[in-house]
């Protein structure tokens, strides 16, 4: 209910036609999709967190969403015509954050050590990124997001389509969950983690697939929000223990709450200016993920 | 029984193991001793089932290992890795229970395993303590709580591999360790484990494969005639005046 323009439950109910508009047209759709991508983030970073035995992994932070924005960022360039609906971005958000994954995966190797993982995602990040403000700078068409949409996210363009692309990374959530018994067996080691009968290469491969997806269908709608995949699981592991059948739940939903109220400050601190989402988090976020590193090096130790 | 027939790994052009060829019967402690880089861990995954040899087999009652379905496999051999960190707060309870997985809650009373297996390493203080905060002898024994939960049920059946499992564990621990799996091989557990500490090994009714350089086979059978001075410089290409050999057979014979 909050926003720029203020809202009142009674001139609504009493038939506000311009603050229904608003509400209908504006908010809920946008307070929906801030729920459904803050859900999806925190889900997939938990996934990404457990696949990589490191608590510290995030689709942001390696690399995934820079290349799914980088994908979707060049759909929008080559073919504004042909390929600027929702559907085609979103996909090629997916192609392009598999892609990444598959490319860090190889780059870490196997046991994935944190600083080659950090160091991975950093690059391909940069590189990602980079070319997004080329291509803006390159492209000068309406339809091209600012670089700012893309690197610090936003939740302006929420439309009840997008709600509805959106809702795709729900079956995929599912998915995830139903694999939450192998995702705790990941904490074995690679070795251990075939001996209990899984396939260690067709689960890494199914959950990689399963995350690209959801990270690329997220950042194809609102951009690279950064730290939401990487605190909220954090949190949900201290609050509800590391067991994924739980922590994954769990995960999506407070996702989902952190995401709309970081909105709704975005829209109201500085009303009726309203500062990119990902500021929020990111100022939320990075001292939380400083003091975990902090805590990973010492442990490391 | 578990039947090695000429079995080999190469990577390349390279002979990484073998050719070794033995048989072990059920309800048998078999330890695998050879230098550091001498293919223990290789074995023991090829063993398990992890890795496919280059050549020869590994017959588990007949059947190849690496011809199992995973989750079958799984029901029967255990497999503990030399380490294991986690940063993730499972407690104590849920890494063990890991061991359960392959196994149906019907055929495998998963509540009477866990108490059973815990109360055996005297980790019931622990339960709902979390991994992260354990000393590295706790986790240790947490890990093998784990394994030995996958073969608990009916050892008889089922073949355990553990990678040097007293790795950090205290003088105390270990013998309750080693009494331990004592136990389990008198209850028809075969199990196979790769070890530094043969010193003490000829204490229990032990076989011992000894492996020499790439991996080849240097002797195969009971400790006391495999284990000679002759065949330990081979394998860990010592010299004749080791200090090391001399405190073995000091110990040993004196």
């Amino acid at each position: 209910m909050v926003g720029a323009v203020p809202l009142d439950w009674t001139q609504l109910l009493a038939g506000d036609s311009q603050g229904q508009t608003i509400l209908w047209q504006l908010r809920l759709p946008r307070v929906l999709l801030a729920g459904l991508v803050g859900g999806g983030l925190a889900l997939a970073g938990a996934c990404v967190q457990g696949l990589f035995r490191n608590p510290l992994a995030d689709p942001t932070l390696i690399g995934v969403a820079g290349g799914a924005a980088l994908a979707a960022a060049i759909c929008i360039a080559v073919a504004p015509l042909l390929l600027a609906n929702p559907w085609w971005i979103a996909g090629a958000a997916f192609l392009g954050g598999l892609t990444v994954t598959f490319l860090v995966l190889a780059i870490s190797g196997r046991e994935t050590a944190l600083h080659t993982l950090l160091l991975a995602g950093l690059a391909v990040n940069a590189v990602s990124l980079a070319l997004v403000g080329l291509i803006g700078v390159l492209v000068v068409d309406e339809s091209f997001r600012s670089i700012a949409f893309w690197t610090l996210g936003s939740l302006n363009h929420a439309t009840w389509q997008e709600v509805v692309v959106a809702l795709l990374m729900l079956p995929l959530a599912w998915r995830l969950i139903y694999r939450a018994e192998a995702l705790n067996a990941m904490v074995l080691s690679e070795h251990e983690f075939s001996s209990l009968g899984y396939s260690s290469q067709l689960i890494r491969r199914e959950v990689i697939v399963l995350v690209a997806a959801m990270t690329g269908i997220a950042v194809s709608l609102t951009g690279v929000i950064a730290f939401v995949g990487l605190i909220v699981p954090h949190m949900a592991r201290i609050a509800f223990g590391a067991m994924h059948q739980t922590l994954l739940p769990l995960a999506f939903i407070m996702g989902a709450m952190l995401m709309m109220l970081a909105d709704a400050a975005s829209r109201t601190l500085f009303a009726p200016m309203e500062i990119p989402i990902g500021i929020i988090t990111a100022l939320i976020g990075a001292p939380v993920f400083i003091a975990l590193l902090r805590k990973q090096v010492v442990s490391d130790d | 029984m578990i039947r090695v027939e000429a079995l080999t790994l190469t990577r390349g052009e390279r002979q990484i193991l073998g050719p070794l060829s033995f048989v072990l019967e059920q309800a048998c402690w078999l330890s695998v001793v050879g230098a550091n880089g001498a293919g223990k861990s290789t074995l023991l995954r090829l063993m398990a089932g992890l890795d496919a040899p280059s050549g020869g087999d590994i017959k588990l009652r007949d059947q190849p290992v690496t011809g199992m379905a995973p989750l079958n496999r799984a029901q029967y051999v255990g497999y503990l890795a030399q380490s294991s960190a986690t940063s993730f707060p499972f407690t104590v309870e849920e890494y063990v229970s890991l061991g359960l997985v392959p196994h149906d809650e019907k055929t495998f009373n998963h509540r009477n395993v866990m108490d059973a297996v815990i109360e055996s390493l005297t980790l019931g203080a622990l339960r709902k303590r979390k991994v992260i905060g354990l000393s590295g002898g706790e986790f240790q024994r947490v890990r093998l709580a784990r394994v030995l939960a996958q073969v608990w049920f009916e050892p008889d059946q089922r073949v355990l591999i553990l990678d040097e499992p007293l790795t950090s564990l205290d003088l105390k621990i270990q013998d309750q360790v080693i009494g331990l799996l004592e136990q389990l091989v008198k209850d028809g557990l075969t199990l196979i484990d790769a070890t530094h500490q043969f010193v003490s090994m000829p204490v229990h009714d032990q076989t011992v494969l000894l492996l020499g350089e790439r991996g080849s086979q240097v002797g195969f059978g009971r400790p006391s005639e495999v284990l000679t001075p002759s065949a330990l410089r081979t394998a860990f290409s010592l010299e004749s005046d080791s200090p090391t050999l001399q405190r073995v057979f000091a110990t040993r014979h004196g």
